[in-house]
């Protein structure tokens, strides 16, 4: 089995096989400029990913390794309509999946699913963040997404004054 | 597993913000690329955008300027308040109920971020420019009124902004009217704005068009065959369309001028368009086509003979020229999943065809004539045996057509049925809801949501009761035409007619903004 070592950012590595590495957008394109330069067909690839680290590699890894039978979606599939997203689904390996994370992984994740073209990861993601917004109240956002507020004066009183329209009906 | 972790040692690299003075790590800032970030929040209702404008100042004018909201327009809205609104933020879905009292420029302050309009009344051609030529985001574009004054010469001669805006467009709703039924437009003007319509249409080129609605209203019957000309023009150069929806509608109650049918000798016009739509058939290859007493029907089946990948389809013809009981597209009955009929007269129905439906999902069955024409005389569904053969039929909805109990009763069993809507009379239930019914409906624990009117529930508060008895998570009652926004918003799409309603799916937002419309057409398009 052809396999392809993958490096995170803090130095781990990952054997992978290159069936399932070339299910990432960038890991294909890795390996197959590896392939154009390397004069030994049986070099294994060696691929450093320098912004994403082994704890999130790990997961990116897994999930993979979980959806290898599924069709590669294109990244920009539906990406207006957002179809693509909402027909999907998330299996119940999913939810298992990404349950046990706090919303700091979750963004790291949607990061590296980005930077590696995961699809299917980067949309289950994003709808997971979706869905620690929607319903919630300013107060709750912030807290959940730790934000700090940085209106100064009446500024948010007169957001507030702008939403009223919106908000009334 | 074929992967396997051999070193993990360093200390943890952070991509997000770190706010200095806490050590807290922020989400949602401006550490994230933008389209990340416009990717998470894309789908959320526009409550929760209004919401997140309040969380911080980054997140204010990322929702302003690039998120932007869904509106509606209308003379409701256009208070200080509203408009004030509208110029801080940018509007990426818009209904517009009136696209004549408002400049373009006021309303959409960020026009590069439009992604859906729907106008639902008279346009100007001022605002249709401003829409045509700073809009390169609009993918659908629908335009149910007429065009008011003259479009611009650079419009109609392809300028670059325009040829821009219509680059990326997938789908386009458009109304040519011959007739008018407003007393106070003068007959001058309507056929102005129909010129300015067909003059638009043929200058009009969107490459990744996806869908086409052309709603025609005509009074004299030669003038089908200029509509026809221009459809066909339009046609042969969106060859990506996938699906077409053609509604010819007289405007006139005469429905005795028999112009679908091809009478001979033809003109030499006529030999034209006939030649064209031959032709068209081997150059479109659609998965949706309802088509509405279009002239040259029987040309028109043929053409649908040759559409393999149909999947929807709806006719009907009020010339009783064609219709079901022709039973076009014999070879692959098999592949469809929506079928809609609209029986506008008494056909000699053979619903045999069902039997070979295997994989239906929807079917609508509206009988118009018993209400319109003919009063009284609803029409008999003699062999509905067939359709109960369609085991895979989620949605069914029938209008003025007469079931037998024991038909009704096996539908309501049917394993995957979720919705039903019955309307009118014609269930032999004028008394009432038949206490069988009630349990027929109460034994089928998958129906998720059940409509029906007044005549077949006694009165609105049997009807709650079913609601009530059956726990039913959504229903909406309407009056057999079409829904409107509050039947909508009330979380049911009702598609009973073949028309733009159903055509668009509308998407109900559980937060009741109830005007997000998507593209239903190829859901399950294999």
């Amino acid at each position: 089995m052809a396999l392809v070592r993958v490096i995170s950012s803090d130095g781990a590595a990952f054997l992978v096989s290159q069936r399932l590495a070339k299910r990432s957008g960038k890991l294909k394109t890795e390996i197959e400029t590896f392939r154009k330069s390397s004069d030994n067909s049986e070099a294994q690839p060696e691929i450093r990913i320098v912004t994403i680290r082994a704890e999130i590699l790990r997961l990116v890894l897994q999930w993979l390794q979980q959806h290898q039978n599924d069709p590669v979606l294109p990244a920009n599939q539906n990406e207006q309509d957002g179809r693509g997203d909402a027909e999907m689904g998330q299996s119940q390996w999913d939810r298992d999946f990404l349950a046990p994370m706090d919303l700091g992984i979750v963004m790291e994740l949607i990061l590296a699913a980005n930077h590696l073209e995961v699809k299917g990861l980067l949309d289950i993601t994003c709808k997971l963040v979706e869905s620690k917004i929607t319903g919630r109240t300013v107060d709750e956002i912030r807290t959940a997404f730790k934000l700090k507020s940085d209106f100064k004066g009446n500024e948010e009183e007169q957001t507030r004054l702008e939403n009223r329209w919106c908000v009334e009906n | 597993m074929s992967w396997s972790n051999m070193a993990s040692s360093n200390e943890n690299e952070s991509m997000m913000e770190v706010d200095d003075s806490s050590k807290v790590v922020s989400f949602l800032t401006a550490a994230m690329p933008p389209e990340i970030l416009s990717k998470i929040l894309h789908h959320l209702d526009r409550n929760s955008r209004v919401t997140l404008r309040l969380t911080s100042h980054f997140l204010k004018k990322f929702v302003d300027e690039y998120l932007g909201v869904y509106v509606v327009i209308n003379d409701q809205t256009q208070s200080q308040d509203t408009l004030s609104f509208f110029s801080r933020v940018a509007i990426r879905k818009a209904v517009v109920e009136r696209a004549s009292v408002v400049p373009f420029s006021s309303l959409f302050k960020y026009p590069q971020y439009l992604d859906s309009i729907f106008i639902d009344g008279e346009v100007h051609t001022n605002f249709l420019e401003g829409l045509l030529t700073s809009c390169p985001q609009l993918r659908i574009l629908i335009l149910l009124g007429e065009i008011r004054g003259v479009l611009p010469q650079r419009i109609t001669d392809n300028s670059q902004s325009f040829r821009q805006t219509l680059m990326y467009l997938k789908s386009i709703d458009i109304r040519i009217s011959f007739s008018t039924f407003a007393s106070n437009v003068p007959y001058e003007d309507e056929q102005q704005s129909c010129f300015n319509m067909m003059n638009f249409l043929s200058t009009f080129h969107a490459p990744l068009l996806e869908t086409c609605c052309l709603d025609s209203w005509i009074t004299k019957p030669y003038d089908r065959y200029k509509v026809t000309g221009v459809l066909l023009s339009f046609l042969e150069i969106h060859t990506k369309l996938k699906g077409v929806l053609v509604y010819f509608r007289m405007a006139t109650k005469d429905f005795s001028d028999n112009v679908n049918v091809i009478s001979y000798p033809l003109s030499d016009y006529e030999k034209q368009l006939c030649s064209r739509l031959k032709n068209l058939s081997k150059q479109l290859q659609l998965s949706t086509c309802i088509l509405s007493s279009v002239p040259f029907s029987n040309l028109w089946e043929f053409f649908l003979k040759d559409q393999t990948r149909l999947h929807t389809l709806s006719f009907c013809d009020k010339s009783c020229s064609w219709g079901p009981c022709e039973v076009p597209l014999r070879n692959n009955w098999e592949s469809m999943k929506v079928v809609y009929i609209l029986l506008e007269f008494r056909f000699p129905v053979d619903f045999a065809v069902f039997s070979e439906c295997r994989s239906l999902r929807d079917l609508i069955l509206i009988n118009t004539a018993s209400r319109e024409i003919l009063p009284g005389i609803p029409i008999d569904l003699l062999s509905f045996d067939k359709v109960l053969s369609c085991q895979k039929l989620q949605f069914c909805a029938m209008s003025n057509i007469i079931l037998e109990r024991r038909d009704l009763w096996k539908l309501i069993k049917l394993a995957d049925l979720k919705y039903l809507a019955l309307l009118s009379s014609g269930y032999g239930f004028e008394t009432g809801v038949n206490i069988d019914l009630l349990k027929a409906l109460l034994g089928s624990r998958q129906l998720e949501a059940l409509l029906i009117d007044g005549t077949v529930a006694a009165d609105e508060a049997e009807a709650e009761k079913i609601y009530e008895m059956m726990q039913l998570t959504r229903h909406v009652d309407v009056d057999g035409t079409n829904p409107t926004e509050t039947d909508i918003r009330a979380g049911l799409v009702v598609n009973i007619r073949p028309s733009y309603t159903s055509f668009h799916q509308w998407t109900p937002n559980p937060q009741g903004d109830g005007f997000l419309f998507n593209m239903e057409f190829d859901h399950n398009n294999p």
